[in-house]
Protein backbone atom coordinates (compact mmCIF):
# COMPACT_ATOMS: atom_id res chain seq x y z
CA UNK A 1 0.00 0.00 0.00
CA UNK A 2 2.43 3.35 -1.35
CA UNK A 3 2.10 6.08 0.52
CA UNK A 4 5.57 8.09 -0.35
CA UNK A 5 5.20 10.79 -2.16
CA UNK A 6 7.14 10.00 -5.26
CA UNK A 7 8.19 13.82 -6.57
CA UNK A 8 9.59 15.53 -3.99
CA UNK A 9 13.16 14.53 -2.36
CA UNK A 10 12.79 13.91 1.70
CA UNK A 11 15.07 16.45 4.24
CA UNK A 12 15.93 13.25 6.03
CA UNK A 13 14.84 9.18 6.29
CA UNK A 14 16.01 7.40 9.48
CA UNK A 15 14.83 3.78 11.46
CA UNK A 16 12.07 4.53 13.75
CA UNK A 17 12.92 1.49 15.72
CA UNK A 18 15.88 0.03 17.31
CA UNK A 19 15.17 -3.29 15.61
CA UNK A 20 15.51 -1.41 12.28
CA UNK A 21 12.32 -2.98 10.60
CA UNK A 22 10.49 0.57 9.93
CA UNK A 23 11.99 3.39 8.25
CA UNK A 24 10.05 7.13 8.63
CA UNK A 25 10.89 9.12 5.61
CA UNK A 26 10.42 13.04 6.64
CA UNK A 27 8.93 15.67 4.24
CA UNK A 28 9.54 19.88 4.90
CA UNK A 29 5.49 21.05 4.69
CA UNK A 30 4.82 24.05 5.55
CA UNK A 31 5.06 26.16 9.39
CA UNK A 32 7.58 24.48 10.11
CA UNK A 33 5.99 21.18 10.03
CA UNK A 34 7.67 17.65 9.10
CA UNK A 35 5.50 15.26 7.72
CA UNK A 36 6.65 12.03 7.95
CA UNK A 37 5.92 8.74 6.17
CA UNK A 38 6.11 5.15 7.49
CA UNK A 39 8.00 2.71 5.47
CA UNK A 40 7.99 -1.33 6.58
CA UNK A 41 11.64 -2.82 5.62
CA UNK A 42 10.18 -6.71 5.48
CA UNK A 43 9.31 -6.62 1.56
CA UNK A 44 11.64 -5.58 -0.65
CA UNK A 45 9.34 -5.62 -3.70
CA UNK A 46 7.09 -3.04 -2.08
CA UNK A 47 6.72 -0.03 -3.99
CA UNK A 48 7.56 2.14 -1.45
CA UNK A 49 10.94 0.17 -0.02
CA UNK A 50 11.81 0.16 -3.88
CA UNK A 51 11.33 4.40 -4.05
CA UNK A 52 13.11 4.46 -0.81
CA UNK A 53 16.51 2.77 -1.84
CA UNK A 54 16.44 5.87 -4.59
CA UNK A 55 17.28 8.03 -2.08
CA UNK A 56 19.58 5.99 0.38
CA UNK A 57 20.49 2.65 1.41
CA UNK A 58 20.28 0.21 3.56
CA UNK A 59 24.12 0.91 4.63
CA UNK A 60 23.49 4.89 4.87
CA UNK A 61 20.43 3.84 7.05
CA UNK A 62 22.53 1.83 9.32
CA UNK A 63 25.25 4.46 9.91
CA UNK A 64 22.74 7.38 10.85
CA UNK A 65 21.14 5.00 13.44
CA UNK A 66 24.20 3.91 15.04
CA UNK A 67 25.73 7.25 14.65
CA UNK A 68 22.82 8.73 16.26
CA UNK A 69 22.87 6.30 19.01
CA UNK A 70 26.43 6.83 19.99
CA UNK A 71 25.68 10.65 20.23
CA UNK A 72 22.67 9.62 22.42
CA UNK A 73 25.16 7.39 24.51
CA UNK A 74 28.03 10.15 24.82
CA UNK A 75 24.97 12.41 25.83
CA UNK A 76 23.72 10.42 28.58
CA UNK A 77 27.48 9.71 29.78
CA UNK A 78 28.14 12.96 30.10
CA UNK A 79 24.80 13.56 32.15
CA UNK A 80 25.87 10.61 34.15
CA UNK A 81 29.28 12.16 34.96
CA UNK A 82 27.37 15.50 35.16
CA UNK A 83 25.28 14.09 38.01
CA UNK A 84 28.38 12.34 39.79
CA UNK A 85 30.42 15.65 40.34
CA UNK A 86 26.83 17.34 41.38
CA UNK A 87 26.29 14.30 44.06
CA UNK A 88 30.24 14.84 44.87
CA UNK A 89 29.62 18.62 45.22
CA UNK A 90 26.65 18.39 47.24
CA UNK A 91 28.28 16.06 49.76
CA UNK A 92 30.95 18.23 50.03
CA UNK A 93 28.87 21.19 50.56
CA UNK A 94 26.91 19.18 53.20
CA UNK A 95 29.95 17.84 54.62
CA UNK A 96 31.04 21.00 55.05
CA UNK A 97 27.96 22.77 56.21
CA UNK A 98 27.44 20.31 59.21
CA UNK A 99 31.25 21.10 60.03
CA UNK A 100 30.40 24.70 60.53
CA UNK A 101 27.09 24.31 62.35
CA UNK A 102 29.15 21.76 64.28
CA UNK A 103 31.54 24.01 65.35
CA UNK A 104 29.75 26.95 66.17
CA UNK A 105 27.30 24.54 68.19
CA UNK A 106 30.85 23.42 70.28
CA UNK A 107 32.46 26.46 70.38
CA UNK A 108 32.31 27.53 74.40
CA UNK A 109 30.84 24.21 75.86
CA UNK A 110 34.21 22.43 74.95
CA UNK A 111 36.22 25.55 76.82
CA UNK A 112 36.34 26.93 72.87
CA UNK A 113 38.08 23.96 71.59
CA UNK A 114 37.74 22.94 67.93
CA UNK A 115 37.17 18.95 67.58
CA UNK A 116 37.90 17.07 64.82
CA UNK A 117 35.31 14.86 63.28
CA UNK A 118 36.49 12.45 60.12
CA UNK A 119 32.65 10.81 59.42
CA UNK A 120 32.34 9.29 56.36
CA UNK A 121 35.84 9.95 55.32
CA UNK A 122 38.50 7.41 53.86
CA UNK A 123 40.47 6.55 57.25
CA UNK A 124 44.12 6.45 54.86
CA UNK A 125 43.21 9.59 53.56
CA UNK A 126 42.33 10.63 56.65
CA UNK A 127 45.44 9.19 58.55
CA UNK A 128 48.17 10.71 55.97
CA UNK A 129 47.11 13.92 54.74
CA UNK A 130 48.28 16.62 56.10
CA UNK A 131 46.43 18.32 58.17
CA UNK A 132 46.08 22.23 59.54
CA UNK A 133 48.09 23.33 63.12
CA UNK A 134 44.61 23.92 64.47
CA UNK A 135 42.90 20.42 63.66
CA UNK A 136 46.20 18.56 64.81
CA UNK A 137 46.40 20.40 68.08
CA UNK A 138 42.91 19.62 68.71
CA UNK A 139 43.37 16.34 68.17
CA UNK A 140 46.38 15.92 70.45
CA UNK A 141 43.97 17.65 72.87
CA UNK A 142 41.68 14.86 72.76
CA UNK A 143 44.00 12.35 73.26
CA UNK A 144 45.34 13.63 76.05
CA UNK A 145 41.76 13.95 77.73
CA UNK A 146 41.62 10.45 77.20
CA UNK A 147 42.04 8.76 80.89
CA UNK A 148 44.16 6.11 79.92
CA UNK A 149 46.70 8.70 78.22
CA UNK A 150 46.13 11.00 81.57
CA UNK A 151 46.58 8.14 84.34
CA UNK A 152 50.30 7.30 81.96
CA UNK A 153 53.42 7.97 83.73
CA UNK A 154 55.18 7.28 80.17
CA UNK A 155 56.61 10.81 79.56
CA UNK A 156 58.22 9.50 76.52
CA UNK A 157 54.86 8.44 74.59
CA UNK A 158 53.13 11.51 75.92
CA UNK A 159 56.56 14.02 74.49
CA UNK A 160 56.08 12.35 70.88
CA UNK A 161 52.71 13.05 71.01
CA UNK A 162 53.73 16.25 71.66
CA UNK A 163 56.02 16.27 69.09
CA UNK A 164 53.93 14.50 66.06
CA UNK A 165 53.40 16.64 62.71
CA UNK A 166 50.07 14.30 61.46
CA UNK A 167 47.39 12.15 62.72
CA UNK A 168 49.56 8.52 61.64
CA UNK A 169 52.50 9.97 64.47
CA UNK A 170 49.47 11.38 66.82
CA UNK A 171 48.03 7.74 66.92
CA UNK A 172 51.37 5.93 66.84
CA UNK A 173 52.43 7.63 69.66
CA UNK A 174 48.88 7.46 71.69
CA UNK A 175 48.77 3.39 71.06
CA UNK A 176 50.95 1.75 73.23
CA UNK A 177 49.09 3.59 76.29
CA UNK A 178 46.07 2.96 74.72
CA UNK A 179 46.20 -0.64 73.90
CA UNK A 180 48.24 -1.77 76.86
CA UNK A 181 45.87 -0.95 79.12
CA UNK A 182 43.14 -2.64 76.68
CA UNK A 183 44.78 -5.23 76.52
CA UNK A 184 45.17 -5.18 80.52
CA UNK A 185 41.50 -4.84 80.79
CA UNK A 186 40.75 -8.03 77.98
CA UNK A 187 42.96 -10.21 80.38
CA UNK A 188 41.22 -9.38 83.40
CA UNK B 1 -29.85 -21.21 20.04
CA UNK B 2 -29.78 -25.26 19.88
CA UNK B 3 -27.22 -26.48 22.70
CA UNK B 4 -27.41 -30.00 22.63
CA UNK B 5 -25.60 -32.35 25.49
CA UNK B 6 -23.54 -35.01 23.07
CA UNK B 7 -22.80 -38.87 24.34
CA UNK B 8 -19.67 -39.85 24.30
CA UNK B 9 -18.31 -44.37 24.75
CA UNK B 10 -18.02 -44.74 28.55
CA UNK B 11 -15.94 -48.04 28.82
CA UNK B 12 -16.35 -48.34 32.36
CA UNK B 13 -20.40 -48.47 32.01
CA UNK B 14 -22.23 -52.53 31.76
CA UNK B 15 -19.46 -53.92 34.03
CA UNK B 16 -16.90 -53.20 31.93
CA UNK B 17 -19.12 -54.36 28.60
CA UNK B 18 -19.17 -50.37 28.28
CA UNK B 19 -22.18 -48.03 27.41
CA UNK B 20 -23.36 -44.41 25.96
CA UNK B 21 -23.46 -41.68 28.48
CA UNK B 22 -24.17 -38.17 27.72
CA UNK B 23 -21.63 -36.07 28.50
CA UNK B 24 -20.53 -33.39 31.18
CA UNK B 25 -20.76 -29.67 31.65
CA UNK B 26 -16.78 -30.18 32.53
CA UNK B 27 -16.55 -32.34 29.39
CA UNK B 28 -17.91 -29.96 26.90
CA UNK B 29 -16.29 -26.89 28.19
CA UNK B 30 -12.77 -29.67 27.75
CA UNK B 31 -14.45 -29.62 23.71
CA UNK B 32 -14.74 -25.28 23.70
CA UNK B 33 -11.27 -25.12 25.44
CA UNK B 34 -9.52 -27.45 22.25
CA UNK B 35 -11.59 -25.59 19.61
CA UNK B 36 -10.06 -22.64 20.75
CA UNK B 37 -6.75 -24.17 21.06
CA UNK B 38 -7.26 -25.27 17.62
CA UNK B 39 -8.11 -21.67 16.79
CA UNK B 40 -5.04 -21.07 17.94
CA UNK B 41 -2.74 -23.00 15.65
CA UNK B 42 -4.37 -21.55 12.61
CA UNK B 43 -6.44 -18.04 13.35
CA UNK B 44 -8.89 -16.85 10.35
CA UNK B 45 -8.83 -13.33 11.46
CA UNK B 46 -5.14 -12.02 11.04
CA UNK B 47 -3.70 -8.43 12.06
CA UNK B 48 -1.16 -6.69 10.12
CA UNK B 49 1.04 -3.46 10.00
CA UNK B 50 1.12 -3.54 6.50
CA UNK B 51 -1.37 -4.72 4.45
CA UNK B 52 -5.13 -5.46 4.59
CA UNK B 53 -7.98 -3.22 5.09
CA UNK B 54 -7.29 -0.51 7.07
CA UNK B 55 -8.71 -0.77 10.17
CA UNK B 56 -7.57 2.73 12.09
CA UNK B 57 -4.33 4.78 11.85
CA UNK B 58 -2.73 6.46 15.01
CA UNK B 59 -0.36 9.30 14.53
CA UNK B 60 2.98 10.17 15.85
CA UNK B 61 3.05 13.91 16.79
CA UNK B 62 6.27 15.36 18.04
CA UNK B 63 7.67 18.38 18.05
CA UNK B 64 10.97 19.85 16.61
CA UNK B 65 13.44 22.51 17.15
CA UNK B 66 12.24 25.93 15.02
CA UNK B 67 14.23 28.10 12.87
CA UNK B 68 17.41 29.61 13.81
CA UNK B 69 17.10 33.62 14.63
CA UNK B 70 20.04 35.41 13.55
CA UNK B 71 21.34 39.12 14.15
CA UNK B 72 23.70 41.36 13.61
CA UNK B 73 24.33 43.03 17.01
CA UNK B 74 21.81 40.69 19.61
CA UNK B 75 20.14 37.66 20.36
CA UNK B 76 16.35 38.19 18.70
CA UNK B 77 13.18 36.07 19.43
CA UNK B 78 13.67 32.87 16.93
CA UNK B 79 10.88 31.00 15.95
CA UNK B 80 8.55 29.11 17.52
CA UNK B 81 9.34 25.05 17.46
CA UNK B 82 7.51 23.60 14.41
CA UNK B 83 6.07 19.69 14.80
CA UNK B 84 6.01 16.40 13.04
CA UNK B 85 4.27 13.32 12.04
CA UNK B 86 3.93 9.93 10.95
CA UNK B 87 0.79 7.63 10.92
CA UNK B 88 1.01 4.01 12.09
CA UNK B 89 -1.41 1.88 10.69
CA UNK B 90 -2.85 -1.41 11.43
CA UNK B 91 -4.51 -3.65 9.15
CA UNK B 92 -7.30 -6.66 9.56
CA UNK B 93 -7.68 -9.28 7.00
CA UNK B 94 -10.79 -11.56 7.73
CA UNK B 95 -9.84 -14.83 5.93
CA UNK B 96 -12.45 -16.08 2.90
CA UNK B 97 -13.01 -19.79 4.87
CA UNK B 98 -15.41 -22.01 3.57
CA UNK B 99 -18.50 -23.23 5.52
CA UNK B 100 -18.24 -26.47 6.80
CA UNK B 101 -20.16 -29.30 6.67
CA UNK B 102 -20.31 -33.26 8.32
CA UNK B 103 -18.81 -36.21 6.62
CA UNK B 104 -19.23 -39.61 7.71
CA UNK B 105 -18.84 -40.17 11.61
CA UNK B 106 -18.06 -36.55 12.25
CA UNK B 107 -21.83 -35.45 13.57
CA UNK B 108 -21.72 -36.11 17.13
CA UNK B 109 -24.94 -37.79 18.70
CA UNK B 110 -27.15 -36.88 21.56
CA UNK B 111 -30.15 -38.44 23.18
CA UNK B 112 -33.38 -36.44 22.44
CA UNK B 113 -35.21 -38.31 25.40
CA UNK B 114 -36.23 -40.98 23.12
CA UNK B 115 -34.00 -41.58 21.24
CA UNK B 116 -30.28 -40.93 19.32
CA UNK B 117 -29.87 -37.82 16.99
CA UNK B 118 -27.12 -36.44 15.05
CA UNK B 119 -26.37 -32.58 15.62
CA UNK B 120 -26.85 -30.58 12.79
CA UNK B 121 -23.91 -27.88 11.90
CA UNK B 122 -26.24 -25.39 13.68
CA UNK B 123 -25.98 -27.82 16.87
CA UNK B 124 -22.20 -28.01 16.47
CA UNK B 125 -21.72 -24.14 16.54
CA UNK B 126 -24.14 -23.44 19.38
CA UNK B 127 -22.55 -26.27 21.85
CA UNK B 128 -18.99 -26.30 20.51
CA UNK B 129 -17.72 -23.54 18.78
CA UNK B 130 -19.53 -19.90 20.26
CA UNK B 131 -18.10 -21.26 23.58
CA UNK B 132 -15.03 -21.38 21.99
CA UNK B 133 -14.98 -18.15 20.72
CA UNK B 134 -15.90 -16.67 23.62
CA UNK B 135 -12.42 -18.25 25.38
CA UNK B 136 -10.55 -16.75 22.22
CA UNK B 137 -11.96 -12.91 23.27
CA UNK B 138 -11.40 -13.52 27.00
CA UNK B 139 -7.59 -13.10 28.09
CA UNK B 140 -5.13 -14.91 26.53
CA UNK B 141 -7.42 -16.23 23.86
CA UNK B 142 -4.70 -18.53 21.34
CA UNK B 143 -3.87 -17.02 18.32
CA UNK B 144 -5.78 -13.48 19.38
CA UNK B 145 -3.74 -10.45 19.19
CA UNK B 146 -2.62 -7.97 22.14
CA UNK B 147 -0.24 -4.89 22.32
CA UNK B 148 2.36 -4.69 24.68
CA UNK B 149 6.10 -3.09 24.98
CA UNK B 150 7.81 -6.20 24.16
CA UNK B 151 8.00 -8.13 20.80
CA UNK B 152 9.29 -7.81 17.42
CA UNK B 153 5.95 -6.48 15.01
CA UNK B 154 6.20 -3.04 15.57
CA UNK B 155 2.54 -1.28 15.88
CA UNK B 156 3.31 1.97 16.70
CA UNK B 157 6.25 3.86 18.32
CA UNK B 158 6.17 7.20 20.73
CA UNK B 159 9.05 9.73 19.86
CA UNK B 160 10.00 13.26 21.28
CA UNK B 161 12.27 15.60 20.65
CA UNK B 162 15.72 14.24 22.08
CA UNK B 163 16.70 15.71 24.86
CA UNK B 164 20.73 15.42 24.40
CA UNK B 165 20.18 17.57 21.32
CA UNK B 166 19.38 20.38 23.12
CA UNK B 167 21.61 23.60 23.77
CA UNK B 168 23.67 25.98 22.31
CA UNK B 169 25.76 23.70 20.67
CA UNK B 170 22.66 22.52 18.25
CA UNK B 171 21.61 26.72 17.14
CA UNK B 172 24.81 27.24 15.26
CA UNK B 173 24.37 23.97 12.85
CA UNK B 174 22.65 25.57 9.97
CA UNK B 175 20.03 28.77 9.64
CA UNK B 176 18.10 27.06 7.08
CA UNK B 177 17.02 23.89 8.41
CA UNK B 178 14.67 22.63 10.91
CA UNK B 179 16.51 20.71 13.59
CA UNK B 180 14.24 16.99 13.73
CA UNK B 181 15.99 15.11 16.09
CA UNK B 182 14.12 12.55 17.82
CA UNK B 183 14.08 9.89 20.06
CA UNK B 184 11.80 6.80 20.87
CA UNK B 185 9.58 7.53 23.97
CA UNK B 186 8.49 3.86 23.78
CA UNK B 187 7.49 1.27 21.43
CA UNK B 188 4.57 -0.37 21.25
CA UNK B 189 4.37 -4.31 19.63
CA UNK B 190 1.59 -6.16 17.92
CA UNK B 191 1.84 -9.80 19.18
CA UNK B 192 -0.74 -12.64 19.31
CA UNK B 193 -1.22 -14.93 22.01
CA UNK B 194 0.33 -18.79 22.16
CA UNK B 195 -1.61 -21.69 20.67
CA UNK B 196 -0.50 -23.63 23.78
CA UNK B 197 -1.02 -27.14 24.19
CA UNK B 198 -4.01 -29.23 24.02
CA UNK B 199 -5.65 -30.05 27.46
CA UNK B 200 -7.07 -33.29 26.41
CA UNK B 201 -10.80 -34.62 25.57
CA UNK B 202 -13.25 -37.07 25.05
CA UNK B 203 -14.29 -36.98 21.14
CA UNK B 204 -18.28 -37.31 21.24
CA UNK B 205 -20.04 -40.72 19.10
CA UNK B 206 -20.77 -40.42 15.68
CA UNK B 207 -22.82 -42.65 13.16
CA UNK B 208 -21.07 -44.35 11.21
CA UNK B 209 -23.17 -44.85 8.37
CA UNK B 210 -20.21 -47.14 6.42
CA UNK B 211 -20.61 -49.58 8.58
CA UNK B 212 -23.65 -49.01 10.28
CA UNK B 213 -22.71 -48.19 13.94
CA UNK B 214 -21.77 -46.25 16.54
CA UNK B 215 -18.16 -45.16 16.48
CA UNK B 216 -16.56 -42.19 17.98
CA UNK B 217 -14.09 -39.90 15.94
CA UNK B 218 -10.28 -40.42 16.21
CA UNK B 219 -8.91 -37.40 18.35
CA UNK B 220 -6.82 -35.77 15.24
CA UNK B 221 -10.15 -35.77 12.46
CA UNK B 222 -12.21 -34.24 15.57
CA UNK B 223 -9.52 -31.61 15.73
CA UNK B 224 -9.50 -30.61 12.45
CA UNK B 225 -13.22 -30.40 12.75
CA UNK B 226 -13.35 -28.18 15.33
CA UNK B 227 -10.42 -26.43 13.53
CA UNK B 228 -12.49 -25.96 10.44
CA UNK B 229 -15.82 -24.93 12.69
CA UNK B 230 -13.75 -22.36 14.54
CA UNK B 231 -11.99 -20.92 11.51
CA UNK B 232 -15.66 -20.17 9.93
CA UNK B 233 -17.50 -19.39 13.23
CA UNK B 234 -14.18 -16.72 14.16
CA UNK B 235 -14.65 -14.59 10.69
CA UNK B 236 -18.61 -14.66 10.82
CA UNK B 237 -20.57 -10.81 10.66
CA UNK B 238 -22.56 -12.07 13.73
CA UNK B 239 -20.14 -13.59 16.79
CA UNK B 240 -17.48 -13.54 15.46
CA UNK B 241 -14.27 -11.96 16.17
CA UNK B 242 -13.03 -8.58 14.84
CA UNK B 243 -10.41 -6.11 16.33
CA UNK B 244 -10.55 -2.54 17.12
CA UNK B 245 -7.52 0.11 17.86
CA UNK B 246 -9.63 3.11 19.18
CA UNK B 247 -10.04 6.02 21.76
CA UNK B 248 -13.17 4.78 22.90
CA UNK B 249 -14.56 0.95 23.55
CA UNK B 250 -16.67 0.01 20.70
CA UNK B 251 -20.04 -0.53 21.74
CA UNK B 252 -23.14 -3.05 20.20
CA UNK B 253 -21.09 -6.31 20.47
CA UNK B 254 -21.94 -9.33 22.29
CA UNK B 255 -18.39 -8.67 23.91
CA UNK B 256 -15.30 -6.32 24.23
CA UNK B 257 -12.16 -6.58 25.58
CA UNK B 258 -9.19 -4.17 25.94
CA UNK B 259 -5.51 -5.59 25.05
CA UNK B 260 -3.26 -3.24 25.78
CA UNK B 261 -2.94 0.74 24.67
CA UNK B 262 -0.61 2.53 22.68
CA UNK B 263 0.19 6.12 23.74
CA UNK B 264 1.47 9.51 21.52
CA UNK B 265 3.50 11.84 24.04
CA UNK B 266 5.30 15.28 23.31
CA UNK B 267 7.44 17.29 25.25
CA UNK B 268 5.73 20.28 26.93
CA UNK B 269 7.91 23.24 27.27
CA UNK B 270 9.91 25.31 24.90
CA UNK B 271 13.60 27.00 26.17
CA UNK B 272 15.56 29.23 24.20
CA UNK B 273 19.12 28.78 23.88
CA UNK B 274 21.80 31.22 22.26
CA UNK B 275 25.42 31.02 20.03
CA UNK B 276 27.43 33.71 20.02
CA UNK B 277 28.97 33.03 16.11
CA UNK B 278 31.21 36.00 15.97
CA UNK B 279 30.59 40.02 16.75
CA UNK B 280 28.56 40.58 13.74
CA UNK B 281 26.42 36.59 14.52
CA UNK B 282 23.97 36.25 17.32
CA UNK B 283 22.05 33.54 17.45
CA UNK B 284 18.89 31.95 18.68
CA UNK B 285 16.80 29.06 18.44
CA UNK B 286 13.87 27.57 20.44
CA UNK B 287 14.21 24.17 21.68
CA UNK B 288 11.39 21.33 22.66
CA UNK B 289 11.71 20.81 26.38
CA UNK B 290 10.33 19.86 29.76
CA UNK B 291 8.41 16.57 30.56
CA UNK B 292 6.30 15.09 28.64
CA UNK B 293 2.72 15.13 28.10
CA UNK B 294 -0.36 12.52 26.55
CA UNK B 295 -1.66 13.59 23.41
CA UNK B 296 -3.62 10.59 22.56
CA UNK B 297 -4.43 6.76 24.19
CA UNK B 298 -5.50 4.52 21.41
CA UNK B 299 -7.29 1.18 22.83
CA UNK B 300 -6.55 -2.05 21.60
CA UNK B 301 -9.98 -4.10 21.45
CA UNK B 302 -10.83 -7.84 20.85
CA UNK B 303 -14.62 -8.01 20.08
CA UNK B 304 -17.56 -10.98 19.80
CA UNK B 305 -19.18 -9.51 17.25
Amino acid sequence: MAVLPKNETPIETLFVDDNQTIVEVRFQRPENHIEGFIVHMDNPEDEDYVQLMKWTTLEDLQRKHEAANKEKRDWQQKVENYNVLQEEINDLRHKLDNKESWISKNKGSAGGRIKTVYKDQDIMEVLTKTVSKEDLFAMKIQIFEQEKVRGSQDKVAKSKIRKAQSTLEVLAAAAPMLLGETQEENSE
Amino acid sequence: MAVRTPVYWDATLNSGSGGLREMTTAAITAIKTEAAHQYGLNPSVDLSTSSGTLLTTQTDNYRVAGADSTNVSTYVTPGGTGTGSANFSLYQNVESVSAPTFSDKEAPLYWTGTQLQQFSVQDFIDTFIDGAIDILVASSGPGTYYTSGLGSTTLFVDRVYDDARVGSSYVSDDTTQTVTYTEINNTYYLNQYAAGTSLGFTAPAGWDSTNNRIQPLADASFQSLLQEFVRYQAVQSSAGIRYAWSTSAPSGYETVNSRGATIDTQRSGTTQYNQFINGNDYRSRNFPTGGLTTTETITFYVIKL
